[in-house]
């Protein structure tokens, strides 16, 4: 009789845990997925501070929407499909590398990652919270002003400044809304026509929601080389 | 004659300084202040990530004013010094860290400048307001929940400070309204929502998240640090 209540204590368990578990397994929406963290949203992208410490997983979560991701950290990853008996081979993200994906034109992708290196992985996305592009047009940013084109396709239009102390990047405009992301930490002036000149300092891994319509120089006034990715939304 | 003369190149000189040194004051909004950073607005808050390394701001001529009611948490604290536009410089010191501050600018903008005179960086999360009036949220109640205390509740907004220690958790609080959470100490946690799989995170100082309104969640300190948060929600 002891045995008989134990067990149905036990089926009891299993059955209230299953919804859950079932869920764990399934995948969760990549907003709820483990070490993937909201910071902000606005009506144009939700911003997501990835950061896995070494040795833990991000559990299966599933990508449906338009995203760009960028690597701020060196780590080493395993990956696994939803499905998949074993995660593919461990594999090296470089630093400052960026993608695009359109989640949207694809069937769902549901996969969990490992950090299986001895360094965090730490990756700052963003995902699209408008369905189609066609809302705005990129600025272009001409060779010799400093910037580097690393991307662009139908959502984005993104470049890579690197800028070694006491050098300048000539004006840009930036024509649409957009992010700017930290690869190399440092001190620099921006220069806007009309307005003070005006001192930052930038860390890696940190982002800024920039908006349209500014004309900036940009000077490294520090001592290190600073790097970071900028990209403009269609 | 010689007296006259001086005294005339003297109030010459006055006068040919006076637009220099006017134009020296520069006053601009705190969202475009040296070393003031907007990371991100919505249609409730814009935040700053106010980081100043040290010597920054050291002989500045730009004032920047604070016009909008503001929230802030200081996750770095060193020696700093400052000035009142129109003011004597102001005595230097060192604010507390994880302090959690909040002014109604909106009646009273103040407009002043800062300047890191200390050996470390100075860092403070302000959250500014972007709606005129309170009245829009009810924030929720964690009265007796461990590991919360409240720091404020005034007209605009309501404030804990979420202390855990390594294996300690926070019973399930629900977020009434929205707000935000900022780090003073990080760390590993876990979330748990009824209905969802347990969430891990981990956190750093001075890392910041919006939260919307709406979610029930517990909260577990899975790392082996004490976790220091401050949560805001907004009425």
């Amino acid at each position: 009789m002891k045995h008989l209540f134990s067990a149905s204590l036990a089926a009891l368990a299993c059955a209230l845990a299953q919804p859950v578990f079932a869920q764990e397994e399934r995948g969760v929406p990549i907003l709820q997925a483990p070490y993937h963290l909201p910071v902000f949203k606005n009506e144009y992208v939700t911003l997501l501070n990835v950061y896995v410490p070494p040795g833990r997983n991000t559990g299966y979560h599933t990508h449906t929407t338009d995203s760009v991701s960028v690597n701020v950290e060196e780590a080493e990853t395993t990956n696994q499909n939803l499905g998949d008996a074993q995660p593919g081979p461990a594999r090296r993200s470089r630093r400052g590398e960026p993608s695009f994906t359109a989640y949207s034109k694809q069937p769902a992708r549901t996969h969990k990652a490992s950090n299986v290196g001895t360094t965090p992985f730490h990756n700052v996305s963003f995902i699209f919270a408008y369905p189609t592009p066609g809302r705005f047009t990129p600025g272009t940013r001409a060779e010799g002003s400093g910037y580097k084109q690393i991307m662009d396709n139908e959502r984005v239009r993104g470049w890579r400044l690197t800028l070694d102390p006491g050098q300048s990047a000539a004006p840009i405009t930036q024509a649409a809304p957009g992010l700017r992301i930290m690869l190399d930490a440092g001190e620099i002036v921006e220069m806007v026509p009309g307005h003070p000149d005006r001192g930052m300092f930038m860390k890696v891994g940190e982002f800024y929601w920039q908006d349209a319509g500014v004309t900036r120089a940009v000077r490294n006034t520090g001592s290190t080389r600073v790097e970071f990715l900028e990209f403009e939304l269609k | 004659m010689r007296l006259i003369v001086t005294a005339s190149l003297a109030a010459l000189a006055c006068a040919l300084a006076q637009p220099a040194a006017a134009q020296e004051s520069v006053v601009v909004p705190v969202e475009k202040a040296p070393y003031h950073m907007p990371i991100f607005k919505n249609d409730l808050a814009m935040l700053l990530n106010v980081y100043l390394p040290p010597g920054a701001g050291k002989g500045a001529s730009i004032y920047h004013t604070h016009s909008r009611d503001q929230l802030s948490v200081l996750v770095q604290a060193t020696k700093m010094g400052g000035q009142d536009l129109g003011g004597q410089p102001r005595e230097e010191r060192v604010g507390t860290r994880g302090n959690a501050n909040y002014t109604a600018f909106s009646k009273k903008p103040m407009t002043h400048r800062g300047e890191n005179v200390g050996t470390t960086p100075f860092q403070n999360i302000v959250v500014a307001l972007l709606y005129p009036e309170p009245g829009r949220f009810s924030p929720g109640l964690r009265a007796n929940i461990t590991g919360y205390t409240q720091l404020l509740d005034n007209e605009r907004v309501r404030a804990w400070r979420l202390v855990l220690a390594p294996g300690q958790t926070a019973a399930a609080i629900t977020q009434s309204a929205p707000g935000l959470r900022v780090v003073v100490d990080g760390g590993d946690l876990v979330e748990s929502l009824p209905g969802q799989p347990d969430r891990g995170m981990h956190m750093r100082l001075g890392d910041f998240f919006w939260q919307d309104a709406g979610t029930t969640r517990a909260v577990r300190n899975s790392g082996t640090t004490t976790l220091n948060l401050v949560e805001f929600e907004l009425k």
